[in-house]
């Protein structure tokens, strides 16, 4: 209480109100007295003040306005050093809260430690693919039946399924989720309920979780919406909650595709056909259980796979499986390392700031040695010169650290708008702690350019600078430092510039390697058929004909082609046979990503054919077929192998 | 004769428990209930005045004295009450336990 009190003090109205009291009230007090009887009533009266407040705080408090009146007299110098501590701290700080928020903050999910990603794994495929394969149901199963490994094992998918009932069909993002998926990542519903056990039946299972943001546009939030019915495909299902507004899915390797899928089916919706209990389709998360480390975890999953695989390798093709922790599969290691070295570069541009800073105060200081003399001379101590030169230090640092977080706050906004690798680019956040951050940068910096400053005024040499007639005595000691100063700036600046080199080198490195195909002058649409209106291939086929011939009818349009995919963009990754070849066992069959395109679309891109006259092929892809003629376009490894060879694969656009 | 240290505030409170003095009256107080051997400078009572009213054991207010005066008279609140109370017991057991282990003076052999 009397802290409190003692903090209202330091109000200035308050704080002269208080002294006036006590001068009125010890000037009484005197009258009363014999002469002399109080004894030292203006030290009586000071060690009273003393109580009333906290005279170093109040004598800081003063020094700080000083420090301000003073910088403001200086705007040039106290411009150029907001300048270059606003843009250090501003891009440390920015850097920091995607820092923070990418690596340091852990994943909302409850015991995320112990959550971990299952997948199948084909140890002659390429990382990260290889080792992280979708898993089938068969397999799923039997994780499912293990004992002592996993407190849960839970699966999910995201596909596209199309909306019916409403007056502009799209295709929505879809979760297939099995019932205690939401339970293992901690989710809950806002309204209704998720899944039950027993929708996990077929038969049971016409039932959908609407996302908040599903919730938001189709139905404006009305909880009337509980209860009623939404046509997806063909079949009519009963809404029966919302997710809570924060759920979210770990993110996996891919990075580029973070699902978030808008509705929630349950998994049994998944499967149709007997063919998809052996597709590798699934997404499987586990909890381990408390007594189970990782290894003895990755262990047991391993030995169960090679148990599956060699009892049946047509049923069970991948030899091996893997477990990663989620914290790994939510992050990339590039991109950790890539965070922290450019958080190691702005922080080296930091201090280079403060060495030049440091440079500019010290050369201010060696001005001010004639008012520093004087101030010495009139019987203020080194100490307080050493404080009062601090405080300005630090009225400066704090003052860039405030334009800091503004720009730290300017770069964030931009990079939430641009597309940037950031697997949750709306989770970087000026928090308390990012603001800690600015606020540790600007003490630190603090001490960093105003030290050196700071202790060599509290050196000057009374009688030289006040016997100079120059006003401006520098003297040698502060020369020196300076010099030491401007060396480290430099060494500073020549290893920031070294590795900024050598990042733009690489940089202009991949710019140059080129991808393969001509992105001038290109407009992509994408385009989302209602399957109720086009049901069938045909149908399809008749809009994307009547589609290109339009298209191509558009003055100014050279070229429109039509496919199911862009370069570089999404794996679909598929099997297939080759007529007249013995068929390999199931582990060995062959597989390639493909995609459907009409007869033009090699050209639009400008792509080169590397081998065969008609049959032209593109590099960098997998297989490309034609999708009316039955010819294929491979590429280079798959050429080699397949040549001439016929593949026999469901025509018509899918 | 020299004051314990901490002694001071407790004997401060003290001296207010007949009523409402101002400065002065404490310091008077103090010197005649210690019968004159306690001589307690007024340069180190004042500071203590300040630091029990930010405490809230005592307030202050400006009345007229007996001279016809304007003083500034303090007075215990119920929280200082308290404080005294307790302080008062806790001077009792050390000055119990001070006894012990002092006992009768002992005359110089």
């Amino acid at each position: 209480m009397s802290g409190w009190r003692r903090l209202l003090n330091l109000l200035p109205g308050r704080r002269r109100a208080a002294e006036a009291d006590v001068r009125e009230e010890l000037e009484a007090l005197r009258e009363l007295a014999e002469p002399g009887e109080l004894g030292n009533l203006t030290l009586a009266a000071e060690d009273a003040r003393a109580e009333l407040s906290w005279p170093r705080l109040e004598q800081w408090a003063r020094d700080l306005a000083m420090a301000f009146r003073t910088l403001r007299r200086s705007a040039g110098y106290t411009l150029a050093c907001i300048v270059i501590l606003g843009l250090g701290i501003g891009v440390n700080t920015a850097i920091f809260s995607v820092v923070h928020a990418v690596v340091l903050k852990p994943l909302p999910f409850p015991d995320a430690d112990r959550l971990v990603f299952l997948w199948q794994k084909f140890p002659e495929m390429p990382d990260p693919i290889g080792p992280r394969m979708p898993t089938p149901r068969i397999v799923y199963e039997e994780w499912r039946r293990q004992d002592g490994i996993f407190s849960e094992v839970a699966a999910y998918k995201e596909a596209p399924v199309n909306e019916a009932g409403v007056t502009r069909p799209r295709t929505i993002s879809t979760g297939f989720a099995s019932a205690n998926l939401f339970s293992l990542l901690g989710a809950g519903a806002s309204i209704g309920r998720l899944f039950h056990a027993d929708e996990e039946q077929p038969g049971h299972d016409r039932v959908v979780v609407l996302s908040d943001e599903y919730f938001a546009r189709r139905f404006a939030r009305d909880p009337a919406a509980i209860g009623g019915s939404i046509t997806l495909g063909r079949d009519d299902y009963t809404v029966i909650g919302v997710l809570a507004g924060q759920f979210r899915l770990s993110g996996v390797y891919e990075g580029d595709s973070q699902r978030k899928p808008e509705l929630w089916l349950p998994l049994s919706r998944l499967w149709n056909r007997p063919a998809d209990h052996a597709a590798f389709q699934l997404f499987v998360m586990a909890r381990r259980n408390l007594n189970v480390s990782l290894d003895q975890a990755r262990v047991a999953v391993t030995a169960l796979q090679a148990r599956l695989h060699k009892a049946d390798v047509e049923r069970y093709p991948a030899p091996q499986a893997s477990v990663f922790p989620v914290e790994v599969e939510n992050q990339s290691n590039d991109l950790k390392l890539a965070l922290y070295v450019l958080l190691g570069a702005t922080g080296l541009l930091l201090l280079i700031g403060c060495a030049n800073l440091a440079n500019l105060t010290l050369a201010r200081t060696a001005r001010r040695a004639r008012e520093i003399s004087i101030r010495l001379a009139l019987g203020a101590s080194r100490r307080r010169i050493a404080a009062q030169l601090l405080t300005e230090s630090l009225a400066i640092s704090l003052t860039g650290a405030a334009a800091g977080l503004l720009l730290a706050r300017a770069t964030v906004e931009a990079l939430q708008r641009f597309r940037t690798p950031l697997p949750r680019p709306e989770d970087i956040e000026l928090n308390w702690i990012v603001f800690a951050f600015a606020a540790a940068a600007g003490l630190l910096t603090t001490l960093l350019f105003g030290l050196a400053p700071a202790i060599s005024a509290s050196k000057v040499s009374l009688n030289e600078v006040l016997k100079s007639r120059g006003g401006v005595g520098s003297t040698t000691p502060a020369v020196r430092r300076r010099f030491t100063l401007t060396a480290a700036g430099v060494g500073l600046a020549v290893i920031l510039l070294c590795g900024s080199g050598l990042f733009i080198r690489s940089f202009v490195k991949l710019v140059q390697t080129g991808l393969g195909f001509r992105t001038e002058k290109l407009v992509v649409a994408d385009i989302d058929l209602p399957e109720i209106r086009y049901p069938d291939a045909a149908s399809r086929r008749r809009f994307y004909a009547a589609l290109l011939l339009r298209a191509r009818g558009i003055p100014g349009v050279a070229m429109a082609d039509v496919s199911t995919t862009l370069p570089l963009k999404g794996i679909r990754i598929r099997s297939f046979e080759v007529a007249g070849r013995p068929k390999p066992p199931a582990h060995e069959t062959p597989m390639a990503d493909d995609a459907r395109v009409t007869p033009g679309y090699f050209r639009l891109w400008g792509s080169q054919f590397w081998r065969g006259a008609t049959s032209p092929m593109q590099t960098g892809r997998a297989i490309m077929r034609k999708a009316a003629m039955g010819r294929w376009w491979l590429t280079g490894r798959l050429w080699r192998n397949f040549s001439g060879a016929r593949i026999p694969w469901a025509s018509g656009w899918s | 004769m020299e004051l314990l240290q901490g002694t001071l505030d407790m004997l401060v409170l003290r001296s207010l428990i007949l009523g409402p003095l101002h400065g002065y009256g404490i310091a008077k107080a103090l010197k005649s209930q210690s019968g004159e051997a306690l001589d307690i400078e007024f340069g180190s009572l004042y500071p203590a005045l300040k630091r029990l009213e930010l405490k809230g054991w005592i307030n202050s207010s400006w009345e007229t004295s007996e001279h016809n005066r304007r003083a500034k008279f303090y007075k215990l609140t119920a929280p200082g009450k308290k404080q005294l109370r307790s302080e008062h017991s806790k001077w009792t057991e050390f000055v119990a336990a001070v006894a012990r282990i002092m006992g009768p003076e002992e005359t110089a052999k």
